[in-house]
C-alpha cells in the first residue's frame, strides 16, 4: 500500500512540475516530483481538515487521481510533444564523463549506506518523538491536521510549523508504513538529484557531480539523511528556490522563475522561520526589477512565494488558535553579553572554530571555508582593473542571498524569547540555529562552484579532461 | 529559418564525433583515468589524514581496561599519551576534516554495521515474526523506556489521564529515564492517553480532575495517591491507579 501512496506522490508531483515545463532530465523531474508531489499531498491534507473530510488512504487516492487526471488533461498536448521529443543521449566514449561517473557510483553507495541505517532504524531523536514523528502518526490515526493534542498542549513545538513535514510523515502512515523513515530518505535522494541538476544548469557535469558529493558529504547533514528530523528536508527546498531564483535571474528561463517561485512557497510551507530565505529571495528579485524594470514578474513571484505563509498564519490563529510571533522579543535591543554568545557560535560554524560545544569543522567540513576562500580570491582579482567589473557582477544575487537571509536569520535567534521557547538561547543556537545552517550550505557550494575562480578552474579541468 | 541555418551545424557535429579514431578515444579515456586517479588520492589521501581519529575508540577502550586491571603502567602511560595527543589536534587541517571519518566511517559504514549486527540479534530471538513485533524489538534497542512504557500501556485504558513527576536534576541527568518528565516526549509512547505534570493542575484543571493514574518515576509521585502504599511495598517504577489501590501491584 505504501507504494501506491508513493507512486500517486511521484506521479502527483510529475503531472504538476510538467505544467510548468516539459523540459527536464530524468534525475531533475525526480526530484522535482517528489518534492512538489509530497508537499502538494500536505496541502491536499490541509484542505480536507478544513473541510471537515477525514484523512484516509481512500480519500487520498481519490484525491491524487483526480488531481492527476486533471494536470494531465490540461497538459495532454505538451505531455504527448514532451515525450515524442524525449531522446536517450547517444551512447558514445565521449559522451561518457568518467570523473562524474566516478563520484556518482561513490554517492549511490554512500546514499545506500545511510539509507540502510535510516530505514532500519524508528525515528527516536528527541524532536521526533516529542513532535515529529508523534504528529505524523496521530494526524494519520485522527485522519486530521488538527489532532485531538492541541486541545492539551500536548502537540510539541512543531505543532505550530507548517504542516509540509508532519503531514508528509503522516502520508507514510496513512499508507500503512511502520516506519515513516521513507519519507526522509526520499527527500535525501531529492535534494541531491535537484542540486545536482541545478549545477549542472550553470558548471559542467564534472563540477555538478564533485559539488554535490561535497554537499552530499556536509558531516551533520549527512547524518540528518538517517534521522527523523526536518532540517534536511528544509534545505532541500531551499536549495531548489534558491539556485533556481539564481537561475532565473542570470539566464531569464521560464522554467526557472517557476520553479524558483514554486519551491520557494515550499519553503514556507516546511518552516516559517525559514520566511528568511523567501525574504531575501524577493530581495534579490526587487534588485533584478530595479535592473529590467519587470514588475509583473516580481509581484507574481512575490505573491506565490508568499501565499503559503498567509494560509498558515491564518490557520493557526483561526483554528490553532495561536500564533508565533509571541515567541520574540524585540524590546531587548543591543546586549552585549548576548551578542558576543551568538557571534561566537556563528564565528565557529562558519570558520572551522570552536565555541560552547559547537565544532564547526565537524559539523560543517570545508563548506563555508571554501566559501569565504573563495570569496577572498575573488576579491583578490579585482585588483586587476580589467576583470573589476566582472567580478563585482559575478553572482551578485547569491552573495546578497547570503547575507540577507543569514543575517535575518541570526537576528530571529536574537531576538528569541527564552521564556516563550522555554530554552536558554545558547541551547537553541547549539540545537536549532545549528541544524538550521544546513539551509546555507547549498547555496555555500553553489558560489563556491560558480564564482569566477571556480569556473575557470573548471574550464580548466573539462578542457583537460575531453582534451578539446 | 532558425532551423535551416542550425542544421549544417549538427550534421557537422555528428560528422566529427563519428569519426573518432582509437587512440583519441585511448587519450580520451587516459585524461579521464587521470583526473578520477588524482581524485581518488585526494580522497585516500584525506582518509589517511582521518585514521588517528579512528584509532581513539579503541584506545580508549584500552586504556580503561588496563586502567581498571592495574596491570602494564608503561602501556597505559603510552596509550594516554597518544590520546592526549589526538585530542588536543586542533589544527586546522584536522578540524576541517574530521567531519568527514565521522560521516563516511561512522555514519555509513558503522551505521550499516551496526544494522547489521542488530538485524543478527533480532532474528536470533526471533522477534521479527511480525511487523509489531520487529518494531517493538527496534524501539527496546534504541529507547531504554521503550519496556516501561509497553507497561504502562498494558495496565491502563486508553481513556487514562496520567500524572507524571517533573523532572528535576536528579531524574533529567539520570540516563535511564531519557525525557520521561516531558510530556510532550511521554506522550509518543502512550497515546491515546493523555497525561499531565504534578503540580500543573492549575495549568491543566480540567486533565486534573480526569486524572486516572500516576506514573512512578524514580520513586517519585507516590503523593498523588488517594491511599497509602507502606514504603517497603513502594516499587521504583510503576502505573498506578490514583483513586484505589491495585489488587496487586504490577512491577514493570
Amino acid at each position: 500500500m505504501l507504494i501506491v501512496g508513493l507512486l500517486l506522490c511521484y506521479l502527483l508531483g510529475a503531472s504538476l512540475m510538467l505544467l510548468i515545463s516539459r523540459r527536464y532530465s530524468l534525475p531533475e523531474l525526480l526530484g522535482y516530483a517528489y518534492l512538489t508531489g509530497i508537499a502538494t499531498e500536505s496541502v491536499i491534507m490541509l484542505l480536507f481538515d478544513v473541510a471537515g473530510i477525514k484523512i484516509t488512504s481512500g480519500t487520498m487516492i481519490v484525491a491524487n487521481v483526480v488531481l492527476i487526471t486533471a494536470a494531465l488533461a490540461v497538459n495532454h498536448k505538451g505531455i504527448r510533444e514532451g515525450i515524442s521529443q524525449l531522446k536517450l543521449p547517444p551512447l558514445r566514449l565521449h559522451n561518457v564523463n568518467l570523473v562524474a561517473w566516478f563520484f556518482v557510483l561513490l554517492m549511490a553507495w554512500l546514499y545506500h549506506a545511510v539509507s540502510v541505517k535510516g530505514l532500519f532504524w524508528p525515528a527516536t531523536d528527541h524532536d521526533a518523538i516529542g513532535s515529529f514523528d508523534k504528529l505524523g502518526r496521530i494526524i494519520a490515526a485522527e485522519g486530521k491536521i488538527k489532532i485531538s493534542l492541541y486541545q492539551w498542549n500536548l502537540q510539541g513545538a512543531a505543532g505550530v510549523y507548517p504542516p509540509l513535514f508532519n503531514a508528509a510523515l503522516a502520508y507514510a502512515y496513512v499508507f500503512g508504513a511502520m516506519l515513516s523513515k521513507i519519507i526522509i530518505t526520499l527527500f535525501f535522494l531529492s535534494f541531491l538529484l535537484v542540486f545536482y541538476s541545478l549545477m549542472k544548469e550553470t558548471v559542467n557535469h564534472t563540477a555538478a557531480a564533485v559539488t554535490t558529493f561535497v554537499l552530499m558529504l556536509t558531516p551533520e547533514m549527512f547524518a540528518h539523511a538517517a534521522l527523523g528530523l526536518g532540517n534536511m528536508p528544509t534545505a532541500a527546498y531551499v536549495c531548489a528556490g534558491a539556485l533556481s531564483t539564481f537561475i532565473w535571474i542570470d539566464k531569464k528561463d521560464e522554467k526557472y522563475f517557476w520553479i524558483g517561485a514554486l519551491m520557494m512557497a515550499w519553503v514556507v510551507w516546511i518552516r516559517s522561520d525559514t520566511v528568511v530565505f523567501t525574504a531575501a529571495a524577493l530581495l534579490i528579485m526587487a534588485m533584478d526589477y530595479w535592473r529590467h524594470k519587470n514588475l509583473k514578474k516580481m509581484l507574481l513571484y512575490g505573491f506565490v512565494a508568499v501565499l503559503p505563509f498567509v494560509v498558515w498564519y491564518l490557520y493557526m490563529k483561526l483554528k490553532l488558535h495561536t500564533t508565533t510571533s509571541g515567541r520574540f522579543d524585540f524590546s531587548i535591543g543591543y546586549v552585549a553579553e548576548r551578542f558576543d554568545m551568538v557571534w561566537g557560535y556563528i564565528r565557529a560554524m562558519l570558520f572551522a572554530g570552536q565555541y560552547g560545544s559547537i565544532d564547526g569543522g565537524q559539523l560543517y567540513g570545508i563548506v563555508f571555508v571554501l566559501f569565504f576562500l573563495m570569496l577572498a580570491i575573488n576579491f583578490l582579482w579585482m585588483f586587476q582593473p580589467k576583470l573589476r567589473s566582472t567580478i563585482l557582477t559575478d553572482r551578485w544575487h547569491v552573495l546578497v542571498f547570503f547575507a540577507a537571509s543569514f543575517i535575518a536569520y541570526t537576528l530571529l535567534f536574537y531576538f528569541i524569547d527564552e521564556k516563550a521557547q522555554n530554552s536558554p538561547l545558547y541551547s537553541l543556537m547549539e540545537s536549532s540555529f545549528k541544524r538550521g545552517m544546513f539551509c546555507f550550505v547549498p547555496v555555500a557550494l553553489y558560489y563556491s562552484a560558480t564564482n569566477y575562480t571556480a569556473s575557470r578552474f573548471w574550464q580548466a579541468l573539462e578542457k583537460f579532461r575531453t582534451g578539446a | 529559418m532558425a532551423k535551416q541555418t542550425n542544421k549544417p551545424a549538427q550534421q557537422k557535429v555528428k560528422h566529427t564525433a563519428t569519426s573518432q579514431s582509437s587512440p583519441a578515444a585511448f587519450t580520451y579515456i587516459f585524461r579521464n583515468v587521470v583526473i578520477v586517479v588524482a581524485f581518488g588520492l585526494l580522497l585516500l589521501i584525506i582518509d589517511g589524514y582521518n585514521r588517528k581519529q579512528r584509532e581513539l575508540p579503541e584506545l580508549t577502550k584500552e586504556f580503561y581496561a588496563l586502567r581498571e586491571s592495574g596491570s602494564n603502567q608503561q602501556r597505559l602511560m603510552e596509550l594516554y599519551n597518544r590520546i592526549v595527543e589526538i585530542q588536543t589536534d586542533t589544527s586546522f587541517l584536522t578540524r576541517v576534516l574530521r567531519g568527514y571519518n565521522f560521516a563516511v566511517h561512522d555514519v555509513a559504514i558503522g551505521g550499516k554495521e551496526s544494522v547489521r549486527r542488530a538485524k543478527e540479534e533480532i532474528r536470533r530471538l526471533g522477534l521479527d515474526s511480525t511487523a509489531k513485533s520487529l518494531y517493538d524489538a527496534k524501539m527496546n534497542m534504541r529507547v531504554g523506556l521503550y519496556p516501561f512504557f509497553q507497561y504502562v500501556v498494558q495496565n491502563t485504558p486508553e481513556d487514562a489521564v496520567i500524572f507524571i513527576p517533573k523532572g528535576d536534576s536528579a531524574l533529567s541527568n539520570n540516563p535511564k529515564y531519557n525525557f520521561i518528565y516531558e510530556l510532550e516526549w511521554t506522550e509518543f509512547f502512550i497515546y491515546p492517553r493523555l497525561c499531565l505534570n504534578i503540580g500543573d493542575e492549575d495549568k491543566q484543571p480540567e486533565l486534573a480532575r480526569r486524572a486516572t493514574h500516576v506514573m512512578i518515576v524514580d520513586g517519585r509521585g507516590y503523593e498523588k495517591l488517594k491511599y497509602h502504599i507502606p514504603p517497603e511495598q513502594r516499587p521504583r517504577d510503576a502505573i498506578l491507579p490514583i483513586h484505589q489501590p491495585p489488587a496487586g501491584i504490577n512491577n514493570p
